[in-house]
């Protein structure tokens, strides 16, 4: 069984692999609302960066912080960060709501689909997510809360205790807490969204309430093969980060380009690896999980409720 | 002080990585803290001794020794208060008899009622009043000696505001004047409570900063007593004179002080008893905690051996070593270029975690630092206070000017020392941060406080008077760095050095004022700079110029008799035009710099005038750039981005911040997405 669960891990990459068409169309729609928020930003700056020689002072030496800070706080504030940003990213974010349900579709089927069937099911998964996204936020205020008792407990003994050191120990596991809480919410809430896709359940709630039971039944499982992931994540950026701020030459604006699109690219891909282990877990272990709970008469594992010949897993 | 120079760090600092600093020095000595430590008893005379300011009452006075302080003083910290007594002998040097005598309360300043408080809330509206952050000084008997008890005629007064609930300001009358040349000796009982840290002096946990904490008479000045209130944007003013603090506290605390230490002695309670001494100074601060880490190092210079006592709080032993450092090499360069530190001592106090408040302040021979924990090697924060309140301990320690009424000669002369000596300790382009994707340099830090505020008040405004605390800092200090930097195109820099050393070295141990500053610099130069000055100085000109025109025009532009082809048009070359405008009401003249595609460069000179001048060359080749001030010493121009322009550009500065722009637009949404 723990030689199974750990192939779900190499096999969500390769799923993630197979399908990567619904990598590629989010990251690109990503990388375009940024291009043209970014654009607008930038529209106030150009003919300035593109006239002056004080331009260059961003060539040197990664860049010198100066002239940025000119840029934003000298006469006119060429350089003023305005609402496209946030816009582009709103934008994004409906876009992957929409998108969310064709990617597990796509997973869940393991075969790649029609422009049109991935919106379809987009579309037919869209107000189930968005509900989702109502519980997520709502389900994240406990965590806030612990948060804010967690700085209260620290500002609590800081102001107590003669050493500094307690309450910044007392934050840290705090920040920790709260990254582990997230963790596990956000687990909750994909889970919930695979079972949506899976069972073909509509009610937000009842995705909810099957998610967490599974979890519960399965946390180790579970936790590990989305932890593992995530670990890989931030080893990766950060290594992606540190070629680029202490190997790239100031003025290889080109190479630079590519290796920031490297970092999200690699950031979304581990998320889609997620995604699709997390489908092929639901798919080997889930249901039969959820079965039991329907039909604990029957203790036998029953086969994915469609397409039962695509699960990978034996 | 220079509280916001550490909070710019703090923000970096989590994004920054590690990179190089100076070369360390020798003979560093760490021990951890225990009961009996404290700094070294009275050092050994230095070489030089005649120029030292020590516990030696042996030496000759450096100053004209006005005021004589005795305080006894003990800390109870477990209600944070200090309960004292103290005798100041007033030595009446004002060619008059004096009558009325007013003294700082400034620990009164820690009232919600208070001018501070008020001024705190225009500046800060979010600011909220806490009890712990009550602090005050009060007087339980004053008495002078031969004319009996005072405490009758003891009132607060307001000069500055009229506010009559600030008591930051005491007044008392004598029976009888005080003839010219005698002296007056009072005696006076009072009991400090000591805030949180707010503001330079209080507390936190076990550590407590003690600043401003006794009462401490006016200076007579341009003939009348110059006693300001205790304002949110001003520091301090005092007469010179000797100072003996006997302090008493439990025998665990590690102490440090502005004096050498005489004696110490353990006391049967409990306590001990430290006795301090110092002279030609202005001030007296003292620092005690049970946590601190002490560290001592020496360092030698022209007036003898100054011994570096580093007294570190929890968690920040690695950045011990860099504040020594950075004093050294500041301590160096200020004897090389300025003139000699005469004090055999300088003492480092290192906040703890959370109070910053007490940070980045200085006194004489104590000076208060900051720094984070993990603080990387990168952002220099640690040695751009260090040596900024290291350089106050010669523009305002030594050179003790009005704080209250000029406090550009303090906080924006040392702002400009700060440039010149962390260029030279840390590089020019990277002595604020120097991180492998970018760097900062302090002379663009200077700069851009000052293009944050440029015209809203001048230079020589009184400190209290400034529109916000904004102006203050960016006028004070990052516009008088910046003057000064730029009078350095006009006079040379080794001018400036040689003129600022003359400042020094004639007015150290007095209160000379922003006109004996000024006078130096042109009877050193050989210059009359009041046109500058006026401008810079007294007023709130702005100094913008930029290239309004550049463009290229064939030779002849019209086709030849004949040549219906049009190819006669451009076999001359080029008539090439560029025109600068002066889009401020500071005249400065400039130099323009103009070059062809061949290779060919020129150069005018302009005296800047008239509003704009245009230039037309008539040339084989087209010109591809233009640009003011090419050297860049002209740093207060306010707008370096209009100042050049090139048709040489490549789009790569927009390209680069393009993409930096895309990738983090990019980030927020995945941040966004995350919730999906």
């Amino acid at each position: 069984m723990t030689g199974e669960k750990s192939g779900i891990f190499t096999g969500g990459a390769g799923l993630a692999w197979r399908r990567q068409r619904v990598l590629w169309w989010p990251f690109l729609v990503n990388l375009v609302l940024a291009h043209f928020a970014a654009h607008a930003t930038m529209a106030r700056v150009e003919s300035v960066l593109n006239q002056s020689l004080a331009s260059e002072r961003l060539l040197v030496h990664g860049f010198h912080f100066s002239a940025i800070l000119e840029l934003m706080s000298g006469p006119g504030n060429r350089l003023s960060f305005g609402p496209e940003g946030f816009a582009s990213a709103f934008v994004f974010f409906f876009f992957m709501l929409l998108a969310t349900g064709g990617i597990l579709e796509s997973y869940w089927r393991d075969t790649t689909l029609t422009t049109t069937d991935f919106f379809q099911n987009g579309g037919k998964y869209f107000w189930r997510f968005l509900r989702l996204v109502i519980y997520l936020l709502i389900a994240l205020i406990p965590v806030g809360i612990i948060g804010a008792i967690g700085a209260s407990i620290s500002d609590h003994v800081d102001a107590k205790s003669i050493s500094p050191f307690p309450a910044v120990w007392i934050n840290l596991a705090n920040l920790l807490v709260i990254l582990l809480l997230m963790m596990i919410v956000r687990l909750w809430f994909d889970m919930a969204e695979v079972i949506a896709v899976a069972e073909g359940e509509r009610a937000a709630w009842r995705c909810l309430r099957d998610s967490a039971r599974l979890l519960r039944r399965n946390f180790g499982s579970l936790f590990w093969l989305y932890f593992r992931i995530s670990f890989l994540a931030w080893l990766g950026e950060a290594i992606l980060l540190h070629i680029w701020v202490r190997y790239l030459p100031a003025e290889r604006v080109g190479i630079s380009f590519v290796i920031a699109q490297l970092v999200v690219l690699f950031w979304m891909g581990l998320r889609w690896w997620q995604r699709a282990s997390e489908v092929l877990w639901y798919q080997a272990w889930g249901m039969a999980d959820t079965s039991q709970q329907t039909a604990p008469a029957d203790p036998q594992p029953s086969a994915p409720a469609r397409d039962p010949e695509l699960v990978v897993l034996r | 002080m220079r509280n916001w120079i550490a909070a710019v760090a703090a923000i970096l600092c989590a994004a920054a990585m590690g990179s190089g600093s100076p070369a360390r020095g020798s003979g560093t000595g760490t021990a951890k803290a225990h009961a009996t430590i404290a700094l070294a008893p009275q050092q050994s005379p230095p070489p030089g001794a005649a120029m030292t300011a020590s516990g030696s009452s042996a030496k000759a006075p450096l100053s004209t020794r006005i005021v004589a302080y005795k305080i006894d003083a003990k800390l109870d910290p477990s209600t944070h208060t200090i309960t004292a007594t103290e005798t100041l002998t007033y030595h009446n040097l004002t060619g008059q008899p004096q009558q009325e005598f007013p003294f700082h309360m400034y620990l009164n300043a820690f009232q919600p009622q208070s001018t501070f408080m008020t001024e705190q809330r225009i500046d800060s509206p979010e600011y909220e009043w806490k009890p712990e952050h009550l602090g005050s000084i009060r007087i339980s008997s004053i008495e002078a000696e031969g004319m009996g008890d005072l405490s009758s005629t003891m009132h607060f007064i307001q000069p500055d505001d009229g506010n009559t609930q600030d008591q930051t300001v005491m007044q008392v009358k004598l029976p009888k004047p005080v003839a010219p040349g005698a002296d007056v000796q009072f005696k006076i009982a009072f009991t400090d409570v000591m805030p949180v840290v707010v503001a330079r002096t209080g507390y936190l946990r076990d550590f407590y900063m003690v600043g401003q904490w006794f009462p401490k008479v006016g200076v007579w000045w341009k003939g009348a007593w110059n006693c300001h209130q205790f304002h949110e944007n001003t520091e301090f003013f005092a007469d010179f004179g000797t100072f003996d603090v006997n302090v008493t506290l439990p025998q665990n605390e590690v102490v440090g002080a502005g004096g050498d230490l005489v004696s110490e002695k353990n006391n049967a309670d409990g306590s001990k008893t430290l006795e301090f001494h110092s002279e030609d100074v202005h001030d007296f601060s003292w620092t005690a905690s049970p946590s601190y880490t002490r560290v001592d190092d020496t360092w030698t210079g022209s007036a003898g051996t100054v011994q570096i006592h580093a007294l570190i709080s929890p968690g920040n032993m690695g950045t011990a070593q860099r504040y020594i450092d950075c004093v050294k090499g500041t301590l160096q360069k200020f004897d090389e270029w300025y003139g000699p530190y005469p004090y055999d001592r300088i003492t480092l106090v290192d906040p703890p975690h959370g109070g910053l408040r007490a940070g980045g302040m200085e006194y004489p021979t104590l000076i208060t630092l900051d720094t984070a924990w993990f603080m990387p090697k990168s952002v220099l924060g640690p040695e751009l206070v260090t040596e900024h309140e290291f350089g106050h301990q010669y523009w305002y320690g030594m050179v003790a000017t009005n704080e209250f009424e000029e406090a550009w000669l303090d906080e924006g002369i040392n702002s400009y020392t700060e440039v010149k000596i962390m260029d030279a300790l840390y590089g020019a382009d990277k002595d604020v941060l120097n991180l492998p994707y970018g760097t900062m340099s302090e002379r663009e830090m200077q700069r851009l406080g000052y293009t944050g505020a440029a015209d809203l008040d001048p230079m020589t405004r009184f400190a209290w008077k400034f529109v916000n605390g904004n102006s203050y800092g960016g006028i004070t200090y990052g516009k008088t760095a910046t003057v000064l930097l730029t009078l350095e195109k006009i006079v040379g820099e080794d001018t400036m050095r040689k003129a600022i050393r003359t400042y020094f070295m004639k007015y150290r141990f007095t209160h000379p004022t922003g006109e004996d500053f000024l006078k130096t610099l042109e009877e050193v130069s050989g210059q009359n700079l009041r046109w500058y000055f006026d401008q810079a100085v007294s007023g709130t000109a702005i100094l913008d110029y930029e290239v309004m025109d550049m463009h290229s025009d064939p030779l002849p532009w019209y086709p030849a008799n004949g040549d219906e082809k049009g190819s006669s048009i451009g076999k001359n070359g080029f008539r090439n035009y560029v025109v600068v405008h002066r889009k401020g009401d500071f005249v400065m003249p400039v130099d323009l710099q103009v070059r062809f595609k061949n290779g060919e460069a020129v150069t005018e000179h302009w005296d800047g005038r008239d509003r704009w001048i245009r230039y037309i060359y008539d040339r084989d080749d087209k010109v591809v750039s233009a640009e003011i001030d090419p050297t860049h010493q002209v740093l207060l121009d306010r707008d370096e981005f209009n100042n050049s322009h090139t048709t040489l550009g490549d789009g790569k500065a927009d390209r680069k911040l393009n993409y930096l722009c895309t990738f983090f637009d990019q980030w927020l949404g995945q941040i966004l997405a995350w919730l999906t």
